[in-house]
């Protein structure tokens, strides 16, 4: 595909049939909620679409949504020959958060699966490198605090 | 803390461990009012701090809906140049004492004083500036302190110069950093590497210009690109972009708009309405990235910060492969680490744990 192409491919073309709901973060991004079931199948289909060189993950965004009981993960993924950034939003439930890793598709994800994992507790299953104590300290960590959950105790 | 396993000279696994740097900051964001985290998000980092205060700033504006007037933006931006360039000439001097150059160190960093100078006449601090504040800046200048900054602009000018040839021609330092850590387009956007680690190998990123934030769609500025991916690449690109962005900083002390920059501080809103903003900034180290939820109350719902060297450490392991242990503190400096990540090398012989520094390491090889 030539670069020319790849820029006015939308983003919601390659992905548009896993999308729940869309909706739009200021400045400028599109939120695209997806099911937690599709999130590899996303991934694989954007790097596969624009090229391996030009899309990355940028962060994982968890946040902790209490009161409706789910942890909402926020994948923020950067098109370059866009220059545009898209999130990807899908939501666990909080009682048992797990979804699928991306770290064999991205090796990049490893540092936000591994943040997100220490400091709210989600699971990234297939994720072999998980571990407590990454960036928490060793006092929290032996309580059993995920420190970044809204109900954490201090 | 970066955990190397060598079979002979030749590095085989490499462990990353962060240590223990969490500082808790993103629930201190949550706990605190959103005027406070502009200081608080000012405190992440020392060599950057006006860009954590610009992007947490700007994500506030946004979900405030406020906009800074075109003078405060590019104030802004002089602020965030400014310190791109002695970030950038601090990496540089930590470069050459890694390869032994002390001397070079010492004269960077004297000269490196007068970036700091010209950021204290504008902002009020050499280091933290906490310049920064929802629809605006906290001080405006006048004309001798424009004088005053283009005066000590002119001076830093022929030594980024100078060093960039030495850089690009001494052959003590091309000798050391080419070829090493050579880093591929594939593995930087695999890994999610940001910044001049990813221009050094032909990516072309720069949140400048992709999001064009503050007055960055009217300065105009070369994104600089190189395509051997190695660690003299990296080291390049920083001083091509300092001295682009000594232009930039020339151009706005000599274009700027007129109107109010500062902010009147007591009309401001105080309550943080519901809302997202996801802001970027590029950070001398790479795209800084915040995401700032509002929950209608006068603190934020959550704070999400994801550092440069977050992604360019951690995820970087596999780049020290197959090169020697006299190699990894080049490939680590290359990288541009916020050093107080890394606190110190474990040496493990024959099952023996024993702490090293870099600088033993760097010793080692000489001896």
């Amino acid at each position: 595909m030539t670069e020319a192409r790849v820029e006015e491919l939308d983003p919601k073309n390659v992905i548009g049939d896993l999308v729940v709901k869309e909706e739009f973060a200021r400045p400028n991004r599109r939120v695209f909620t997806i099911d937690k079931s599709s999130i590899r199948e996303a991934v694989s289909r954007l790097i596969k679409a624009y090229g391996e060189t030009s899309v990355y993950v940028s962060t994982i965004a968890g946040v902790d949504r209490i009161e409706q009981g789910v942890m909402e993960l926020n994948y923020f993924i950067s098109i370059l020959p866009r220059k545009e950034v898209i999130v990807l939003r899908t939501q666990v439930p909080r009682t048992q958060p797990a979804v699928d890793t991306l770290i064999d598709i991205v090796p990049g994800a490893f540092a936000g699966e591994s943040e997100t994992f220490d400091l709210l507790g989600v699971q990234f299953n297939g994720n072999k490198l998980l571990k407590r104590g990454f960036f928490v300290p060793e006092d929290v960590t032996s309580k059993g605090v995920y420190p970044l959950r809204k109900d954490a105790k201090w | 803390m970066l955990k190397v396993y060598a079979d002979g000279e030749e590095v085989v696994k490499v462990e990353i461990n962060t240590g223990y740097n969490h500082r808790g900051v993103e629930k201190l964001l949550e706990m605190n009012s959103f005027y406070k985290g502009v200081f608080i998000s000012a405190r992440i980092c020392g060599i950057c701090n006006t860009v954590h205060a610009d992007v947490y700033v700007r994500g506030v504006e946004h979900v405030l809906g406020i906009e800074p007037g075109p003078r405060a933006k590019y104030l802004r931006v002089l602020a965030m140049e400014l310190e791109r360039i002695h970030s950038h000439m601090i990496i540089n001097a930590i470069m050459a004492e890694i390869l032994g150059f002390d001397t070079l160190f010492m004269l960077m960093m004297r000269d490196r004083e007068y970036v700091m100078k010209a950021k204290e006449v504008l902002t009020g601090g050499r280091v933290i500036a906490d310049y920064f504040m929802p629809g605006g800046v906290r001080r405006d200048i006048d004309d001798t302190k424009r004088e005053r900054i283009l005066d000590l602009l002119k001076k830093v000018k022929p030594r980024l110069e100078y060093y960039r040839k030495l850089f690009e021609t001494d052959p003590t330092i091309t000798n050391r950093l080419s070829d090493v850590g050579v880093l591929k387009p594939r593995d930087i956007t695999l890994h999610s590497l940001v910044g001049p680690v990813a221009r050094g190998s032909g990516i072309k990123t720069d949140v400048r210009m992709e999001d064009k934030y503050d007055a960055y769609d009217e300065i105009d500025f070369n994104v600089i690109v190189r395509t051997e991916g190695d660690s003299l690449a990296r080291m390049l690109v920083r001083w091509d972009e300092a001295l682009e962005s000594l232009k930039m900083c020339e151009y706005i002390l000599t274009h700027l708009p007129q109107g109010q920059a500062v902010v009147d501080e007591r009309k401001l809103p105080r309550v943080l309405p519901p809302g997202e903003a996801f802001t970027r900034v590029e950070a001398p180290r790479g795209e800084l990235t915040y995401y700032i939820i509002g929950g209608g109350r006068d603190r934020p719902y959550r704070v999400k910060v994801r550092t440069p060297s977050f992604n360019n450490i951690i995820n970087s392991g596999f780049s020290y492969l197959r090169y020697s242990i006299a190699d990894v503190p080049v490939i680590l400096v290359s990288y541009d680490p916020c050093i107080s990540c890394m606190e110190r090398a474990v040496l493990i012989k024959d099952g023996e744990k024993k702490y090293v520094r870099l600088k033993d390491i760097v010793s080692m090889k000489r001896g």
